[in-house]
């Protein structure tokens, strides 16, 4: 939920920390916080993957072991226990695919249940559970072919039955408002169990999001015995799907812990490993503090972590204890949204000024340490179906003259306090945000620069989502919440200028029936070169009317041991990085 | 004693009603729609997030007016319901029974650590009066105290996880877990304590009772301790137990930094995000703790000092 994950708040005063240490007198001096206890340098030779701070794009974050000379990569081995750290708390412990609730829990569904299909940015939907799929010829039916060698954890075939089960348990009404609720209850009809191994399912309206809605993790494949034996509140805390991994334990707050499934042997190949998992164990720690969690991987308590901060990233890149993994999750980009109903921001000259102040390569530099990408395009990431960066570059490339000249002509002039008024009202704009990072200070001065007055407010999650609800900002960062939602199909787009998401994701407030009409049409091409196409226009119908101001492609940073072998960042979104194929080096 | 406890039994229960009330009032008058979250978090494309935003209202009882939830809140606690969390969808009395014994716990080894450090501290301060054992404890009190926690746990994990690897940095589960935690924790309080120690013994030190107690022949440990300390003790003891009710809700940082389980943490989410069942819940069991404490201090006063006599 939170957008910005910037580790650029952590503040380690060494000085302090000396002082500290002089006073413990008797200890022999360690050597700071980068030089901890555990093992000798590996043997093997791991480079920190490649892609340098000048073009951080997801195409080149796997991690090569290439810039040094023995470039061969040892043999898997079994055993040994992945503890990977999460930097956010899930607001709810349910590990059923129905109502989970994003990290980390959601992170150990990825590795509990299958879905499907998984989604390739780059290549669509791709077989899972599924072998092979035809869609009807006016969209509406899936009829899928299923695997016959899938058990669930429990013992029992995932045959056509448990696909119907799991889908139709997902519409049940008391379930509104959980996201794979929301997703399927408007648009689907019906399951027909064909026979074993071939399950149709049948939706309301044609939409090529439907293949990448069912290879996400809240459409994980459930053990019907299961939750039939333990009930829908036991099942979520006991899960049983057919992953690679079991459930073992969770401690709330604090770690779920998986088991390996020894009779795996379903996943895709392009999941590195398609057979049982190599580590005996898999645990999910929550460690919410970014230095503890830090120290925690430095200590060897953990030997994975996501969201590093950024003041360390380099460091670790050079130590060889230490790998560090880059990418930028498909989705939205980070992006300031702007308001169209309330004044002055309902006016074009100014939604296009500020499109035309702000510098995001100073932000990228000052806040994400120069890792993320500066952008124009409304979505984060290459890979996505309907990039195109020229789009906005075109319309806004940054430029404070531009700016001024706007405002100067519609009739924002220019006071010796160096605010712009017309008349006695002077050019003020609201910046409310629910995030801790510094983006917001770097807007203000910049709309500064060109006479705006920015007031900033920080709000809680609920408080800040009342008041863009009621529509009390002129801005916001990101698009309440979903810009760290990773769906790379542009069809996320949807979400945050649609008229019925006015109040919620739309913090834009844009609202053109014949614009969703065209969001409609778009998502339901099903020729990818037509519907890429499709979502370029969307993409300039946005821009042009300034709704919206890119500033980066975040890129998530993640940090392991070098023991750590076998990570696969290719994922749909890369913000639940794919550990399939990872193993513990002995 | 009992006469005591049937005049406070009847004032407590008003003042947790006045913390519930008091309670429930702030949290809602904060704006903040916990549904809105629920929907902000879930909403595709398609579906039409007003009517969604009504329906999960009407099935939380967000709807009903103000008056009416608290009433069926208080309903619930009377009967033992503190009602479902909105966000986890389980009995609130559950959450915070998962998560009382780390609180506890914790906050049972940091009032140790407190109390030890800080009495011990303040009556030796105290003894060497205006020495440089007095002004260097006392420098080093003012320290304590002025020392985020938040700045201390960063540091002590770097000394002694990072640094000398002798601790772990985080988690829970043995004895070494708690250790930093609970230090970081109990030294701000035990620098509190050590001055009001110190400054409590010196008046009682003056006193003639205790050049009785010398002229008696007694040792100095003795001396120091059964009739210095005990006389010393009321404020000291008071504080104690203010310190650890505030414990109790107040160690939410502490949790943060040492990704430990508890109270706080759950309480500080559950506010952030207008979890109203899980904060009005946890906020009455924090206070009936720390009612419950302040009555255990009150008890204590007549076993410290038999003049303190209750009823009558």
């Amino acid at each position: 939920m939170t957008k910005i994950r910037s580790g650029a708040t952590r503040s380690t005063p060494f000085f302090f920390f000396l002082l500290l240490i002089a006073g413990a007198a008797a200890c022999s001096a360690p050597q700071a916080a980068s030089t901890p206890q555990p093992p000798p340098a590996p043997t093997t030779v791991s480079v920190a993957p490649t892609s340098a701070s000048a073009a951080p794009t997801s195409a080149s974050v796997a991690p090569t072991a290439a810039a040094t000379a023995t470039s061969a990569q040892p043999k898997p081995a079994s055993g040994g226990t992945l503890i990977y750290a999460n930097s956010q708390k899930a607001r709810s412990d349910s590990m059923d695919p129905a109502t989970q609730s994003g990290l980390p829990a959601g992170q150990a569904v990825w590795l509990l249940y299958n879905q499907l299909v998984y989604f390739d940015p780059q290549k669509g939907a791709m077989p899972q559970l599924a072998t092979s799929w035809e869609v009807s010829p006016d969209g509406k039916s899936y009829t899928f072919r299923l695997r016959t060698d899938v058990k669930f954890h429990d013992g029992t075939p995932l045959d056509a039955a448990a696909v119907k089960f799991s889908l139709e348990r997902t519409v049940r009404p008391e379930l509104k408002g959980q996201q794979a609720a929301n997703y399927l209850q408007a648009i689907y009809v019906s399951t027909d169990v064909l026979d074993a191994s071939t399950v149709r399912v049948n939706i309301k309206n044609s939409s090529t999001a439907f293949l990448y809605q069912m290879s996400r993790q809240i459409f994980g494949i459930v053990s019907p015995t299961a939750v039939n034996q333990l009930g829908d509140a036991k099942f979520a805390l006991n899960p049983v799907g057919s992953g690679p991994y079991k459930f073992k334990e969770l401690v709330s707050g604090d770690h779920v812990t998986l088991v390996r499934n020894p009779d795996y042997k379903w996943g895709p190949a392009a999941f590195i490993n398609s057979g049982p998992a190599y580590p005996d164990q898999f645990i999910f720690r929550y460690l919410p503090e970014i230095t503890t969690r830090l120290a925690a991987l430095q200590t060897g308590e953990v030997n994975f972590i996501e969201d590093v901060p950024l003041q360390d990233v380099a460091g670790l890149e050079k130590d060889p204890r230490f790998k560090i993994y880059k990418k930028a999750p498909a989705g939205l980009s980070e992006a300031i949204q702007l308001n169209i109903k309330k004044a002055p921001t309902s006016e074009l000259a100014v939604r296009q000024a500020i499109e035309f102040a702000i510098n995001k390569e100073q932000i990228n530099k000052a806040v994400f340490f120069g890792y993320s990408t500066p952008t124009y395009s409304l979505l984060g990431s290459p890979d996505m179906l309907g990039y195109d960066a020229s789009i906005g570059e075109s319309l806004y490339k940054f430029d404070q003259a531009q700016a001024r000249q706007i405002l100067d002509k519609a009739g924002w002039t220019l006071g010796t306090d160096g605010l712009r008024r017309k008349g006695d009202q002077v050019l003020k704009l609201q910046f409310i945000t629910d995030t801790t990072s510094q983006v917001e200070e770097l807007v203000q001065a910049q709309l500064r620069e060109v006479g705006m007055q920015v007031e900033l407010t920080r709000l809680d999650p609920a408080g800040a989502a009342t008041a863009w609800k009621k529509g009390e900002h002129n801005l916001t960062l990101g698009s309440g919440g979903i810009q760290g939602r990773s769906n790379p199909d542009a069809e996320i787009i949807s979400t945050a200028y649609t008229c019925s998401q006015v109040g919620t994701f739309n913090t834009s407030q844009y609202c053109d029936e014949a614009f969703d009409k065209q969001i409609l049409a778009a998502v339901a091409i099903q020729d990818n070169a037509q519907r890429a196409a499709a979502y370029k226009e969307l993409q300039k119908a946005i821009l042009s009317q300034a709704l919206s101001v890119p500033i980066v492609q975040y890129t998530k940073i993640w940090a392991s041991t070098s023991k750590i072998q076998g990570v696969n960042l290719f994922d749909p979104g890369g913000v639940y990085i794919r550990l399939n194929g990872a193993w513990v080096q002995p | 004693m009992r006469q005591f406890l049937i005049r406070r039994v009847p004032v407590t229960l008003l003042v947790l009603l006045g913390v519930t009330l008091g309670a429930f009032i702030m949290l809602h008058l904060a704006p903040g729609d916990p549904v809105l979250l629920l929907v902000g978090e879930n909403t595709q494309s398609g579906t039409d997030s007003a009517e969604a935003i009504q329906q999960i209202r009407a099935r939380l009882g967000l709807d009903e007016p103000l008056p009416i939830q608290y009433l069926r809140f208080i309903g619930g606690v009377l009967h033992g319901d503190l009602g479902q969390s909105i966000f986890q969808r389980r009995p609130v009395l559950n959450i915070i029974i998962d998560q009382f014994p780390h609180t506890a716990q914790l906050a049972l080894a940091a009032i140790l650590i407190a109390a030890v450090v800080g009495m011990t501290a303040g009556i030796l301060a105290a003894r060497a009066y205006n020495s440089w054992f007095d002004s260097l404890t006392m420098a080093a009190a003012l320290f304590g105290v002025s020392m985020p926690g938040f700045w201390l746990g960063l540091m002590l994990i770097l000394l002694f996880a990072v640094g000398l690897g002798w601790l772990p940095t985080s988690g829970q589960g043995t004895l070494w877990h708690l250790i930093l935690p609970a230090t970081t924790l109990g030294l701000g309080h035990g620098a509190i304590l050590a001055r009001l120690t110190r400054s409590s013994m010196l008046e009682v030190l003056h006193q003639e009772y205790m050049t009785t107690a010398r002229g008696k022949g007694l040792r100095e440990s003795a001396v120091l301790l059964r009739h210095g300390l005990r006389n010393a003790a009321i404020p000291v003891i008071t504080i104690i137990g203010l310190q650890f009710g505030h414990m109790l809700a107040g160690a939410f940082v502490i949790e943060i930094v040492f990704a430990r389980q508890g109270l706080g943490n759950i309480l500080v989410t559950a506010i952030l995000n207008r979890d109203f069942p899980v904060a009005q819940g946890t906020i009455l069991f924090t206070a009936f703790f720390y009612v419950l404490t302040n009555l255990l201090v009150d008890l204590a006063y007549s076993i410290l000092d038999p003049r303190v006599r209750y009823g009558g």
